[in-house]
């Protein structure tokens, strides 16, 4: 490997999945936790992703963001910014944003039409 | 050392900021902390806890060479592509540029280390076994089959792919237990092996057994007097 073969591989093609036009909700509680976490600046974005890994997979990705170098789809529910990377819109295209209020397992929650199984915490599905 | 051909090697060369929490989020063991130089065996499962492939990671500082066995490549392909997504994470397949080998028997102070010279690296992947990655053309001594590396890993009881290791059992079952990490995160199989550490009960082991007595369906690898079987506790 200190060889060049290595630098000279040619990449392999990796799976591309279709980019679908995302639609999505977020619940009034949902709504009310992000009013008061945007405040009066809605010039930043809530960065709804997915990336790999926890138990079952996939593991969603929440970010309050001012930008994002992903290329992204732009969603505007009644005042906030959402974006959506078109590599994991296939993922959460119809998903609704919740927010459970409780001492232990509270927060932001996605109630998510594609999953299959999701692990006991909510944050990661198959 | 003994040293001989190991046909079914792949190597495949992974670039990217995000390589290390990509396989790190999909496998057993820890492997965030990997730096250049190093090397870590980690395993790929399935939410059953099923084995898809055990790699080897070399850091090679500008990439990770993942060192794995070609028959599985398909199936722990379709298991990652698919959860790239917009990770920054590109593969490339430098199997057709090398050659592979494994060297056994070998006594090393420096599990997890590797090093390269005049196209060969050589892996201190286990205890008493080197995995050495030549290019082709390099020229590696060979003196042992693969067949005598089989019958020297049964007396060992070291699991291989193809034969212990393989989509019928668990990480626990085919001897992998150092593989799985026992305090990192979620991975895909990691609540059923947690499960079954914590409580102890791992349903099957692999163990050493006299060929002519064992139950010959348990049998993974058949030695002439002794083999490698995987058993119900």
């Amino acid at each position: 490997m200190d060889c060049g073969t290595c630098e000279t591989a040619g990449p392999v093609q990796v799976m591309q999945p279709e980019v679908v036009n995302v639609a999505l909700t977020i619940s009034d509680k949902a709504q009310t936790m992000l009013a008061d976490a945007f405040g009066d600046d809605r010039s930043m974005a809530l960065l709804v992703g997915v990336l790999s890994g926890g138990c079952s997979g996939y593991m969603y990705d929440l970010q309050i963001v001012e930008e994002t170098d992903q290329s992204c789809q732009e969603i505007t529910i009644n005042g906030f910014k959402v974006l959506v990377p078109n590599a994991s819109s296939h993922l959460l295209d119809g998903i609704e944003i919740d927010y459970v209020d409780r001492l232990m397992g509270g927060g932001f929650k996605i109630i998510n039409p594609n999953a299959d199984s999701s692990c006991g915490c909510g944050e990661s599905f198959a | 050392m003994p040293t001989a051909p190991y046909l079914d090697g792949h190597l495949s060369v992974w670039r990217g900021n995000d390589v290390l929490s990509f396989i790190d989020g999909l496998s057993t063991n820890h492997v965030l902390d990997l730096k250049e130089g190093q090397f870590r065996l980690t395993t790929f499962t399935t939410a059953q806890a099923k084995v898809i492939d055990r790699v080897g990671l070399f850091h090679m500082g500008a990439f990770v060479a993942v060192f794995s066995h070609g028959p599985y490549w398909k199936s722990l392909f379709a298991h990652i592509s698919p959860r790239i997504l917009g990770q920054d994470v590109t593969i490339s397949n430098a199997t057709e540029n090398n050659n592979f080998f494994i060297q056994f028997g070998v006594e090393s102070d420096d599990v997890g280390t590797f090093s390269s010279s005049e196209g060969t690296t050589v892996a201190h992947c286990m205890p008493h076994i080197n995995y050495i990655v030549a290019s082709k053309n390099s020229e590696v001594q060979v003196d042992s089959s693969i067949s005598d590396f089989h019958e020297w890993r049964v007396d060992h009881v070291i699991p291989w792919q193809g034969f212990e290791i393989s989509e019928k059992h668990h990480a626990f079952a085919c001897g992998l237990a150092d593989d799985v990490h026992p305090a990192k995160g979620c991975y895909i199989g990691q609540e059923l092996l947690t499960r079954m550490r914590t409580r102890g009960k791992m349903g099957r082991e692999l163990i050493c057994v006299d060929t002519n007595q064992a139950s010959q369906k348990d049998i993974t690898t058949r030695g002439l007097s002794k083999s490698l079987a995987i058993v119900r506790l």
